[in-house]
């Protein structure tokens, strides 16, 4: 069974439509990172995930649960980590350990307490007083107590410092080390949380621009330095052409789709003299696939 | 639900103490001050500052959460809506009842048990509502109006709105005498607020903007319309149909010229309002002639007394308010011809009024050691005021001798009152011997209306009691007026030592003590001073009931309920004569008759007042 | 461990198979010995910053190409090899550069005997390799 399960989901605001037609299943233990740039409704998503905000088209299900109606019985086993800060200002990090537990019987006191240590954790410091790094890390420290089975985390590294960006990150690849969580998680640190991420979700204006594994991605996309004999003025359009850059006889491509066949092909009427291809980054890939005014996946 | 329970309680604890700080700093002020008493003490506590506090805190617990921004905290916690709720509210409950536990704790400490049911203003007819209900709803209300307010997460600029609207629409209908059934309107208001809060909540969620300040606006405004409206219909309804178990008590009195006619209606002491310790009253004023009526205030009347000379109401009003107020009593001068109104005294009871409008009023006061004796003070027409220095410990009815400055008194607390002549002029007492009064006597003195120099008195003696008549006078003298027939009621006066009275007739169909059994009357003439009975001439009915007749005030004519030639007539004839003026068929068979001005009669028919004229045989009714 | 393997986020190769690759190459150029413990799965994920899934996929690889081996209990150790087996990967791996340097070669367009006379010069300038050994 998928640990999550969409179906043709729509949200709107009113009459504005903030997400449109999306589908996608995500079985047990997978990592996936959802990116998208601002505004495309990826903090929406998560939120109606978690039975935070009413669907109002298609189906969802996660664990097996609907959240717009069995949501209390969800939270039990799935974790929410919002970007910005909800806690009560005043409590401390323990208090709010102590408020928290009896809501799950999962809760893992232990775990917690490893937790906070770990990630440095002040004991007597009210959340209002706590710098966004120390408040962000008590809030994944308290999402990951009652040991859920899904984590849906919206911007985790969101505005941190770099060392609190490796402790949140490690503490993300300890739990799946320990427990294999089905993590959800939207970024757009995209170099940090790509290698942790087994597969990526692009959103674009309302509907998913990309999904794909992160390896199948890494051989799919691919930038091809061509040096030609002679040189040329433009490249026609293609639509396996994500970009082309063209400098003298050097020219620089970012193909959706590399094969040598295909290659091959577009490279059929000019005369090569080199061929050189190279990996995108995940931030490149996200770059050249959502800097696009015309989309398709 | 108690992981939020204990949330609460750790956010609020200081609250807590605050509020409770509060009412300890309210009654120590008021003990300071002086003012403390059971009443001021209770209301100060109970009915202003507990709900006042609860209400704000109550505002404040679902509009803290969303400005703080632990608000989605909240929601997204593995728990459904309703219940989070419900845990706010069970926490506001259980708040409540701490606070009025512990300001229950400060009035012991100082002294004082609240009775609850001094907590509500009496002013406020609580007919159809159960004080249970109100005791525990009232509270509630506060509560939910306060959880409503903060359930739109503006909270505290609605709860202001809201509280502005309500003081207008008080104003407005306050101004129409409308009596507030406050329990209810509270209840109604806060059923209503809720459930548009939870409306304009549901539809428009957390999003911000104007678009939730307009709704809740208008939600709370059609709630505040909605809410007036039933109460204003319940209580019409009310006043529609009241408590069957008995009817209003009527008290009337009318003016000397026959002018005016004031009605006091009494609110029935019912199982529904034990709440008020006096009976809500209402003062309505006619002019007899043309019928027109006019509430006197809207403030609960105790007393009333028409002067009999010139045009003048004097009224006592009790007030208590919510708050700092406690209950007072204001002698009120109305001027009925010009309608205004002024306070002569406070703290005052009116007593008697004398012919040339000098009025007599007690006000009760506490000594410095600590006993409560009661002081009189005279007001002459002119305006002037004159204190009594006579103190009594009791107080009584009693006779005034205004012309002799003395003051009869039946004092109140022993089985026989031992009655008191008491000067005015320089308060000595000295009791009254009155021969022949026995061990269970009962001396009531019946006041009659200018009788210069003398009063007429009867005491009941024996078993079954019997009235026997007695005249006293300014010096105390007694003197039994035994050339009047037992059980003889003295109607009204005629001239300054004559009076109309009734003599029971003997019934020859009853046969064990016909005295006691006979419902047939006769008039006659009473002469106090050459101490004659005698007949009044052209009169040969019997008067079917004692109220049934009566002598006018210039003592010139005599009206009676007769049954003649098989139908019931309001007779009436010349006193001195035995002429008759008029004979008028008249089919109620219940009306008393009481002289109205000089020469014109009052026919009362339980709560219907007419003015009959013999003369032109017209009768006007008044109300 | 510290720091001897790398991955690249960035490069079209699989990271898993970047671990692998790493791996087999610390133990060609002797920086692992054999019978020597690797971090566990945990530890390593942590250290590269990556999905502990991607490390397991990783070891899994190397215990099917006989890499490494598992201790019940106690984790993963390097394979002892034979020196046979030693001197394969050893050509495998130059084979494998030498066609990285043929493909420059071929780019630049140097001739074969042109290569063969470039060899033979950083060969006797190598100081270890100047030495023909049979």
């Amino acid at each position: 069974m998928n640990a999550l399960s969409l179906t043709h989901l729509g949200i709107s605001y009113g009459s504005r439509r903030v997400l449109n037609d999306i589908s996608f299943d995500i079985p047990s233990g997978q990592v996936v990172g959802l990116l998208g740039r601002n505004g495309t409704g990826k903090t929406t998503l998560l939120r109606s995930l978690f039975g935070l905000i009413p669907i109002d088209a298609g189906t969802v299900s996660v664990l097996g649960r609907d959240p717009a109606r069995e949501a209390p019985a969800m939270r039990l086993t799935v974790g929410f980590m919002s970007e910005n800060c909800h806690l009560y200002r005043w409590m401390t990090g323990p208090q709010l350990g102590a408020f928290l537990a009896p809501f799950y019987p999962a809760w893992n006191a232990q775990a917690f307490a490893d937790d906070c240590r770990r990630l440095e954790l002040p004991a007597d410091q009210p959340v209002g007083r706590m710098s966004k790094g120390t408040q962000r890390k008590l809030m994944l420290a308290l999402t990951l107590a009652p040991a859920p089975e899904l984590l849906l985390l919206d911007e985790p590294l969101a505005g941190l410092d770099p060392v609190a960006r490796d402790q949140i990150r490690d503490t993300i690849i300890g739990t799946l080390a320990d427990r294999g969580t089905t993590i959800l998680l939207s970024s757009q640190e995209v170099d940090e949380i790509a290698p942790i991420c087994d597969r990526v979700l692009i959103l674009g204006s309302s509907r998913l621009l990309l999904d794909a594994g992160r390896d199948e991605l890494a051989q799919r996309i691919r930038r091809v330095f061509v040096t030609l004999e002679n040189p040329v003025g433009a490249v026609p359009a293609h639509p396996n052409i994500l970009s082309a850059a063209i400098m003298g006889s050097q020219l620089e491509l970012v193909l959706r789709e590399f094969s040598d066949e295909a290659l091959q092909a577009l490279l059929a009427n000019y005369k090569v003299r080199d061929v050189r291809t190279e990996g995108l980054s995940l931030r490149e890939i996200f770059i050249a696939c959502a800097g696009r005014k015309e989309v398709a996946s | 639900m108690n992981a939020i329970l204990w949330k609460e309680y750790l956010e609020h604890r200081l609250h807590f103490v605050l509020i409770v700080a509060m009412g300890a700093v309210s009654a120590l002020a008021l003990a300071w001050f002086r003012q403390l008493d059971q009443d001021t003490l209770t209301t100060l506590l109970f009915l202003f500052e507990a709900p006042l506090f609860l209400l704000l805190l109550s505002t404040h617990v679902v509009s803290n959460e969303v400005e703080t921004g632990s608000f989605p905290f909240l929601i997204g916690l593995p728990r459904s809506r309703t219940a989070i709720w419900a845990a706010k509210l069970v926490f506001l409950v259980l708040f409540a009842a701490a606070v009025y536990g512990a300001y229950l704790v400060i009035a012991l400490l100082a002294g004082y048990l609240p009775s609850p049911f001094r907590l509500f203003p009496s002013e406020y007819d609580m007919r159809l509502i159960s004080p249970a209900f109100l005791l525990a709803g009232f509270p509630a209300a506060i509560i939910a109006c306060g959880f409503a307010a903060s359930m739109l997460p503006t909270g505290f600029p609605s709860l202001l709105g809201m509280a502005f609207l309500c003081a207008v629409a008080l104003c407005i209908w306050s101004g129409a005498h409308l009596y507030l059934n406050f329990a209810l309107v509270i209840c109604l208001l806060s059923v209503s607020g809720l459930g548009v809060s939870w409306l304009v909540f549901k539809r428009c969620g957390l999003m911000d903007g104007w678009n939730r300040l307009g709704w809740a606006a208008l939600g709370w405004g059609i709630a505040l319309s909605c809410s007036l409206g039933i109460w204003a219909g319940f209580d019409a309804l009310a006043e529609r149909f009241p408590n069957q178990t008995s009817d209003y008590t009527w008290h009337f009195q009318t003016s000397a010229d026959g002018k005016y006619l004031a009605l006091v209606r009494e609110s029935p002491s019912t199982a529904w309002d034990p709440i008020q310790n006096k009976q809500a009253s209402r003062l309505i004023l006619f002019d007899t002639t043309t019928g027109r009526q006019t509430q006197v205030g809207n403030r609960q009347i105790s007393f009333s007394l028409l002067s009999p000379s010139g045009p003048k109401l004097y009224r006592e009003t009790l007030y208590r308010w919510p708050g700092l107020f406690t209950e007072t009593s204001r002698l009120i001068e109305l001027d009925l011809e010009t309608g205004r109104e002024a306070i002569i005294d406070t703290d005052a009871t009116p007593e008697h009024t004398a012919s040339d409008g000098t009025l007599l009023y007690s006000r009760q006061i506490r000594l410095p050691n600590g006993k409560g004796v009661t002081e009189f003070c005279v007001r002459t027409p002119q305006g002037t005021q004159k204190v009594l220095h006579a103190m009594l410990d009791t107080r009584g009815n009693g006779i005034w001798f205004p012309d002799a400055g003395a003051l009869m008194l039946e004092p109140l607390g022993s089985p026989i009152g031992v009655p008191l002549l008491v000067s005015i002029a320089d308060g000595t007492t000295s009791p009254l011997r009155i021969p022949a009064l026995e061990r269970d006597a009962r001396l009531s003195f019946l006041g009659l209306e200018d009788f210069p120099g003398f009063a007429v008195a009867q005491i009941s003696v024996g078993s079954p009691s019997h009235q026997f008549t007695w005249t006293f006078d300014a010096d105390g003298n007694a003197t039994e007026a035994a050339w009047l027939p037992p059980d003889t009621v003295i109607k009204s006066r005629i001239d300054a030592h004559r009076a109309l009275v009734l003599i029971p007739e003997a019934d020859p169909d009853s046969p064990s003590d016909p005295l006691l059994a006979s419902n047939r009357w006769k008039p006659c003439i009473a002469d106090f001073q050459a101490a004659t009975l005698s007949d009044v001439p052209g009169w040969s009915s019997p008067l079917d009931r004692t109220w049934g007749a009566s002598a006018s005030r210039d003592g010139k004519l005599l009206c009676g309920m007769v049954f003649e030639n098989g139908q019931n007539v309001l007779k009436t004839v010349e006193l001195a004569t035995g002429r008759e003026v008029s004979t008028v068929p008249r089919s109620s068979w219940q009306d008393e008759v009481h002289p109205l001005g000089p020469s014109a009669f009052l026919l009362r028919g339980g709560s219907a007042f007419s003015r009959f004229d013999p003369a032109e045989r017209r009768i006007t009714p008044i109300n | 461990m510290r720091r001897v393997i790398r991955v690249d986020e960035s490069s079209p190769v699989p990271i898993y198979q970047q671990i692998v690759e790493e791996v087999k190459r610390a133990v060609l150029t002797g920086v692992f010995g054999p019978d020597q413990r690797l971090p566990s799965i945990r530890e390593l994920a942590l250290e590269l910053k990556v999905n502990p899934n991607t490390v397991a996929k990783a070891y899994q690889e190397m215990e099917a190409q006989r890499v490494i081996y598992f201790r019940r209990g106690q984790g993963a150790y390097i394979s002892p090899r034979s020196e046979e087996e030693r001197v394969q990967e050893a050509q495998r791996e130059i084979s494998r550069l030498f066609r990285q340097v043929l493909d420059i070669a071929h780019s630049l367009r140097l001739s074969r005997t042109r290569l063969n006379d470039l060899f033979r010069q950083a060969a006797q300038e190598h100081p270890d390799m100047k030495e023909e050994k049979p």
